[in-house]
């Protein structure tokens, strides 16, 4: 599914609002910091396309039900 | 029950920070196997290998498996990339057996193999499995507060089945305590809370079987 820049912004800035300290493991892919999960976003990588799936999906589980 | 005739397998390789995650968290899976009887094959670290995987998957009396290691659609990994079970390859050894793949996709095409080829079910991840590494913590995965809701959810799965109830079932007990973890997780004061509250909700989604829903461990 593609990715929309607004998808993209919104995953940034839950990252940014993140610690520098945190690290996230991401399956087979390894271990991230937070600014490393921040380039692989704005790249739009496959980790990052990832990343912002996670994101979208927690932020429209919060979507009422119609 | 004829405890000693039941073995559980478990692969607990330890190369990286994930896999180091995941062998140490395994350890209350097999203190709970062991209370209940089951005879613990364990192989940590650089025994997880094809040869020693294989060998163990040969044994009748092996009759659940869990699998922690790295992934792809078709692969478990073991020990730094070894393949332990692969589509087209060795599913056959899965027959009768349940198998808990704490692994990236596999669900999916080798899950769905595996059942094909005689597992009685098989639970796993349809995509990466998520939990966020507090660095303070990273030699002690154990006390690391952020990386727990993640691993207790998933170990629930693991518990249950030893325990004797069905995979549909361990799916659903472990599903249903995410949705309390996760609640509990937007409430917290911690600035990590919302990140980790996501990774609950995408590794409980990520989450099913392949195989009958009422497959259960015969002991």
């Amino acid at each position: 599914m593609p990715i929309s820049d607004d998808e993209a912004k919104i995953t940034l800035e839950r990252l940014r609002y993140m610690p520098n300290t945190i690290r996230i493991s991401i399956g087979g892919y390894g271990t991230f910091t937070r600014d490393q999960l921040i380039n692989e976003v704005n790249n739009r990588s496959e980790i990052g396309a990832t990343i912002i799936e996670t994101q979208m999906s927690y932020v429209r589980s919060f979507k009422p039900k119609v | 029950m004829p405890a000693d005739k039941f073995s559980f397998l478990i692969t607990r390789p330890d190369f990286d920070d994930t896999t180091a995650y995941c062998l140490a968290w395994s350890g209350q899976l097999i203190n709970e196997a062991n209370d209940r009887g089951f005879a613990i094959l364990d192989l940590r670290k650089e025994k997880a290998t094809l040869e020693e995987f294989e060998g163990r998957m040969k044994l009748p009396a092996v009759i659940f498996v869990m699998l922690n290691g790295h992934g792809t659609l078709f692969t478990v990994e073991g020990d730094k990339g070894s393949m332990l079970l692969e589509y087209g390859k060795n599913e056959h050894l899965t027959k009768g057996k349940i198998i808990f793949a704490r692994s990236r996709y596999s669900l999916e095409k080798l899950g769905g193999s595996c059942a094909q080829s005689g597992a009685l079910g098989y639970v796993g991840y349809s995509r990466p499995f998520f939990f966020v590494l507090d660095s303070a913590q990273g030699a002690h995965p154990l006390n690391d507060e952020l990386a727990k809701p993640c691993f207790i959810a998933s170990n629930l799965v693991a518990l249950s089945i030893i325990k004797g109830q069905a995979i549909s079932e361990a799916v659903r007990k472990s599903r249903e305590e995410s949705e309390k973890l996760k609640a509990h997780w937007q409430t917290r004061p911690e600035i990590e809370a919302p990140l980790v509250a996501s990774f609950i909700s995408w590794n409980s989604n990520c989450l099913d079987f392949c195989g009958s829903p009422e497959a259960k461990l015969q002991y």
